[in-house]
């Protein structure tokens, strides 16, 4: 019996992916909204030369020199800074900073809000009374200004970069996932699996999450490009990564005196986050059409 | 910026106007009255008093409105203000034993609600500085008067149990309060009565008219200010504008005339402004990386002399901040009166740095780090975040330093972490900041004598009983000569054997608008000290 | 109902005073201390106990925060470290602009944010759309104080068309145009953080409404496009965008720390930044709570206006 409802799951499937096989698969429908795909595109490019930095960088990313403030010219093609460090070779770094930090934070966020989320609403009862109540106060406690409170005596490397933001973002996400579990407990197939024994945690990871995994991504990719930001927002008030470890915040912050002599120092790393956060929102956006259209983020 | 300690006065000002010409010709030009000016702050200032606040802003704003007894000019030299004489050992103001000061005081000088000011007025400032329940910051020097005297209403003694050679910077930042307002007020009330927000009434050139929170301050002209016929400006608005650039923006569209204090970085944005001079002046107080002594590998002295030639002064003073600072060596500025050219001029030398890690036992390890044993040379730098010609400058001492197998790791932190935690409780390797300084060479003994004498801010923990010796002796008496030939000894001892490392004297740029006539910025002092002579001329 | 918002109301009051709690511990948690911001560097020992003591930051952190407590139950907030005021003087001097601000810069976001909600749900032509979404995402793609610093350069460095800064000319009586002349550029940059997420909340809600029935029956009744759009769709489109913004509001203040900065704006972001590195903890505390009480305000108003825009929904 149980040997052949494992080979019968179709009363398992969830309804959303029924109506998905009456349209395009969520692939087709991602592929066709350009501003996604280039915003893929996009991404994929800045990720590869990140991740290569180290090979491809023509310079030390913090040796100094005196040839400072120069401009672009064939020893250094987008000039140097001003202490005389490669413009070229600190900008390929900082976007590898800044797409750890955000890829990292985002997952950090995403992972706690799914637990506390997934705890909360399958539990139910006192349990997501608790928890509910946790997220509203980590609600009403802002965010940007107990950043800075907390940067201001920790550490400011990346870890802690990534710990603070991850550690303050993960409320508004939680929210949302918990009340998919409340819904989707409810459900015809959750119903079902309980009543042929399957056990809470099963139940939990192989039935409701995955069909929580549309807003998760959603959630998750915004969530990167809110990390790349939050931390310009700090590095601007003092406390992002620090130089001479260079991300893309602390370039920009840094290249404020420079914006009438040296624009340069200031346009290309602006350009970058910029860049870096419209082509990760535009994917947001193409992977929330894809998987579902009529969803609410 | 709240470590600008108490900016006291310095010993020497080098006045290096950038475009001399435009700023030295109106001497012969007429001041005229009438007219506003803005200056614009970079931080709100708050108790408008010298010893219950910490912030440069807040003493440059009470000078607007109040009045000490002496002044420092922009050549560093002491000033009559509400005395009618700047107390010295040749006009007897000072006794022969420099323990009895003697001010007399200005006659007809009314506060502003036409109260007149009197020596009851000094002795009431004075009992307030010293009340155990007014938050007064700290009151060193002040501790040291043993008695105040008023002989008649125009004439103040102040009696010490021992030398302090810096009473007369105390006395040219201690504005006074008016004993007829606040004389009646309970102390522990006292420091947040409504004078310390608007100085109402002062002794000042400008009377206080309004204060918006976060945005501006107004001030007009007080008819009665003791210099008849000054100032000569109707208003002075001060702005509050917290961001560099936006500061930057207002002083080129003309929304402020004149700013205090600017740093290096801005500079070359503002040369570019044709409305728009420049006066930089030389400051006594450097940037420095402070040591801790007591770390074992930084209590080896080849290590430290290894930090100190292990960098490149001359490259950071003249390339990397276009010379418009100074290299530093040791705590003296070369403008002191004490200073002595005798002393080690640390040249970036890499050769003899290896060499001394060599003897010192530290090897270069695989990771290009020096090591002896299980001791590697690597450090953690506590910084505080802010500027680019701070981060500039460390940047490149700490590449420099790592060509060379020592490795500093740069850990940001706050003021309050750095003065109150780090700093006074040895809880750190090395620390970058500078340090503001008295007038008077006195102030290095602070730096460098031994804990049995209770140094306050030898945050090294440096201990050398021979240098002790020659220190003491020389605050202990009057003669400037054996004086200044004790401190050439001292001076030349720390760089031989470096507590700490200097790097660069810092500058400060004054951008002035050129309608803006007869400002003249006090390194050391405040900015706004002779604000009775600024003029504008359209 | 009635019970309903006394439920919520009675719920508030442990969320507040736990948020309270972790608060003023992350503040105390902090190295250093109010009392090396106000002692001078060369302060013996005796100074700094004098100082603590008057602070009242000598005490225990449970003590100092049941006085704290205490305090606030009877409506005081104590006085500020750095200005030795009341700590309500001090956020009254601060509170409306920041107010102002918010206020011009809801209404400009939400001018913006619809418009660009509808035309991208609606169209069917794509470069329409892509347009649109390429709009609307290009301010929040900016950092918040690149995007001031580029206004400000360009705007009233370069045409001199907007005040570089502040809230009102100085020396002038209060005026509505020369207030509205200084909210312009403020008020856009902090509008850009909110029109990309608001106009996207516009057109998928406006997406999903429709396709519902009464929408298919008023265009079957021949209603020109517009109307139905408009009309019907439009007005119950806008229902969860109204609990957005109830919920987005408080970070606001928050997200106005770097705006007033960069502005010269005289509000509370700023007041926050400054009290932060002065270690001011009374002010601190004081508008960590307002902005606290805003959000479970924001929350609890927009389950409201849920309720009262679409009655479907039964609040209890």
């Amino acid at each position: 019996m149980t040997e052949a409802l494992r080979h019968q799951p179709a009363p398992l499937t969830p309804p959303v992916a029924e109506t998905v096989r009456r349209h395009p698969g969520p692939w087709s429908r991602f592929v066709r909204n350009r501003l996604a795909v280039s915003g893929a595109v996009v991404l994929t490019i800045l990720g590869v030369v990140a991740l290569l930095a180290p090979v491809l960088a023509p310079y030390e990313p913090k040796a100094v020199s005196l040839e400072i403030l120069s401009p672009p010219s064939g020893k250094y093609w987008l000039g140097t800074d001003d202490v005389g460090r490669d413009l070229l070779t600190r900008l390929m770094y900082a976007a590898r900073v800044s797409l750890t930090v955000g890829f990292t934070a985002a997952i950090l966020t995403v992972l706690l809000a799914v637990t506390v989320g997934a705890i909360a609403g399958y539990a139910g009862g006192a349990v997501d009374a608790l928890i509910s109540a946790a997220i509203n106060i980590k609600l009403a406690i802002p965010i940007l200004p107990l950043a800075l409170v907390l940067a201001s005596f920790l550490e400011t490397n990346l870890l802690f970069i990534v710990l603070i933001i991850g550690l303050l973002s993960w409320g508004g996400v939680a929210r949302i996932i918990r009340a998919e579990f409340l819904s989707l407990k409810e459900r015809e197939f959750t119903l079902a699996a309980l009543a042929i024994g399957a056990g809470h945690g099963r139940i939990v990871v192989r039935h409701i999450l995955p069909n929580t995994l549309p807003p998760i991504i959603v959630a998750a990719t915004l969530q990167v490009a809110n990390s790349i930001l939050l931390e310009s927002a700090l590095s601007y008030l003092g406390f992002g990564i620090q130089p001479p470890e260079a991300s893309l915040g602390n370039m920009l912050q840094n290249a404020q005196v420079y914006l009438r002599t040296v624009p340069a120092l200031a346009v290309f790393p602006g350009a970058l986050i910029s860049m870096t956060v419209i082509s990760i929102n535009f994917v947001g956006d193409g992977l929330r059409d894809a998987l579902d259209p009529r969803l609410r983020l | 910026m709240w470590k600008h300690r108490v900016k006291l006065a310095s010993t020497v000002l080098i006045a290096l106007a950038l475009v001399a010409t435009q700023f030295l010709a109106p001497a012969e030009a007429q001041p005229r009255r009438g007219g506003q000016v803005t200056i614009g702050l970079h931080q709100e200032p708050d108790r408008l008093w010298g010893p219950i606040t910490g912030l440069v802003v807040s003493y440059e704003l009470a000078l607007l409105l109040n009045e000490p007894l002496i002044k420092i000019n922009e050549k560093l030299e002491y000033i009559p203000a509400l005395a009618t004489e700047v107390p010295t050992l040749r006009n007897g103001g000072v006794s022969s034993d420099g323990l009895t000061f003697t001010f007399k005081l200005r006659r007809g000088v009314r506060w502003q609600d036409g109260t007149p000011f009197t020596s009851k007025d000094v002795k009431f400032t004075y009992d307030v500085l010293m009340d155990p329940e007014v938050p007064v910051r700290g009151r060193v020097g002040w501790n040291q008067v043993s008695r105040v005297d008023l002989p008649d209403d125009h004439t103040v003694v102040f009696r010490f149990r021992t030398i302090d050679a810096a009473f007369l910077d105390r006395v040219a930042t201690m504005t006074l309060l008016p004993s007829h307002v606040l004389g009646g007020v309970p102390a522990k009330d006292l420091a947040g009565h409504r004078w310390f927000r608007s100085n109402t009434p002062g002794l000042g050139p400008f009377r206080f008219v309004e204060w918006r929170p976060g945005s501006h301050i107004l001030v007009e002209r007080n008819p009665d200010y003791y210099v008849s016929g000054q100032p000569y400006l109707d208003r002075i608005v001060i702005k509050i504008i917290t961001d560099a650039t936006t500061l930057t923006n207002q002083l080129e569209t003309g929304d402020v005339d004149i700013r205090f204090r600017m740093l290096g970085d801005q500079v070359p944005a503002i040369q570019r402004m044709a409305q728009i001079q420049i006066v930089t002046t030389h400051s006594t107080s450097p940037w420095i990386i402070w040591v801790n002594n007591r770390d074992p590998r930084l209590a080896d002295r080849r290590v430290r002399l290894a930090l100190n030639y292990g960098f490149d002064r001359r490259a950071i003073a003249n390339t990397l901040l276009r010379g418009l600072v100074q290299p530093a060596y040791a705590l003296i500025p070369p403008t002191s009166w004490a200073y002595s050219d005798d002393i080690i001029k640390y040249e970036y030398d890499p050769a003899r740095t290896r060499q001394l890690l060599d003897e010192a036992g530290y090897t270069m390890g695989r990771d290009l780090v020096r090591a002896k044993g299980d001791q590697r040379l690597s450090f953690e730098l506590l910084n505080i975040a802010g500027e680019v010609e701070r981060i500039q400058i460390l940047s490149y001492v700490q590449s420099q330093w790592k060509g060379l197998g020592i490795d500093v790791r740069i850990r940001n932190v706050d003021v309050a972490t750095m003065w109150g935690f780090a700093l006074p409780r040895g809880q750190y390797d090395m620390a970058y900041s500078f340090t503001g300084r008295l007038v008077d060479p006195a102030d290095l003994a602070q730096h460098y004598l031994c804990a049995d004498h209770k140094p306050t801010t030898n945050w090294g923990r440096y201990c050398n009983p021979k240098l002790d010796e020659i220190l003491l002796k020389a605050q202990s008496i009057m003669d400037p000569r054996a004086r200044k030939s004790l401190y050439a000894e001292a001076l030349k001892m720390t760089t031989e054997d470096p507590a700490y490392v200097f790097i660069a004297w810092r500058a400060d740029h004054t951008p002035i608008n050129r309608r803006l006539q007869g400002v003249k910025p006090a390194q050391g002092y405040y900015e706004t000290w002779n604000t009775a002579e600024w003029w504008v001329t359209r | 109902m009635q019970r309903y918002l006394l439920r919520r109301v009675l719920l508030a009051v442990p969320t507040l005073l736990v948020t309270s709690m972790i608060l003023f511990g992350i503040l105390h948690l902090a190295p250093g201390g109010p009392v090396a911001i106000y002692a001078s560097p060369d302060a013996g020992p005796e100074d700094l106990a004098r100082i603590a003591r008057l602070l009242g930051t000598d005490q225990p952190i449970p003590v100092q925060y049941m006085k704290w407590l205490g305090g606030v139950l009877r409506g005081e907030w104590g006085s500020s470290f750095r200005y030795r005021e009341p700590v309500t003087t001090v956020l009254i001097g601060r509170l409306p602009n920041t107010l102002q601000l918010m206020l011009a810069a809801m209404v400009l976001a939400f001018a913006v944010a619809v418009p660009f909600g509808v035309i991208s749900a609606v169209s069917r032509r794509r470069w329409v759309q892509y347009q649109a979404s390429i709009a609307s995402m290009l301010g929040v793609s900016i950092p918040t104080f690149w995007l001031g610093m580029m206004i400000l350069l360009v705007f009233s460095v370069r045409l001199r068309w907007l005040p570089s800064g502040g809230m009102a000319t100085i020396g002038i009586d209060f005026s509505l145009t020369d207030r509205l002349h200084h909210l312009v550029g403020p008020a856009m940059v902090l509008a850009t953080l909110y029109i990309a997420s608001w106009s996207r909340y516009v057109r998928s809600s406006l997406l999903e409404v429709i396709h519902q029935d009464y929408i298919r029956t008023a265009r079957a009744k021949g209603l020109a496009e517009r109307r139905v759009v408009f009309r019907h769709a439009l007005r119950n489109a806008l229902l969860p965008l109204v609990t957005l913004i109830g919920l987005q509001a408080p970070t606001l203040v928050g997200g106005a720390i770097i705006t007033e900065t960069v502005f010269a704006w005289p509000g509370m972001g700023r007041l926050l930044a400054e009290s932060l590195t002065s270690r001011d903890y009374p002010v601190l505390m004081a508008s960590f709570m307002i902005m606290a009480v805003l959000t479970v305000s924001g929350n609890l108003l927009a389950d409201l206006a849920y309720g009262w825009i679409d009655p479907r929904i039964r609040l209890e």
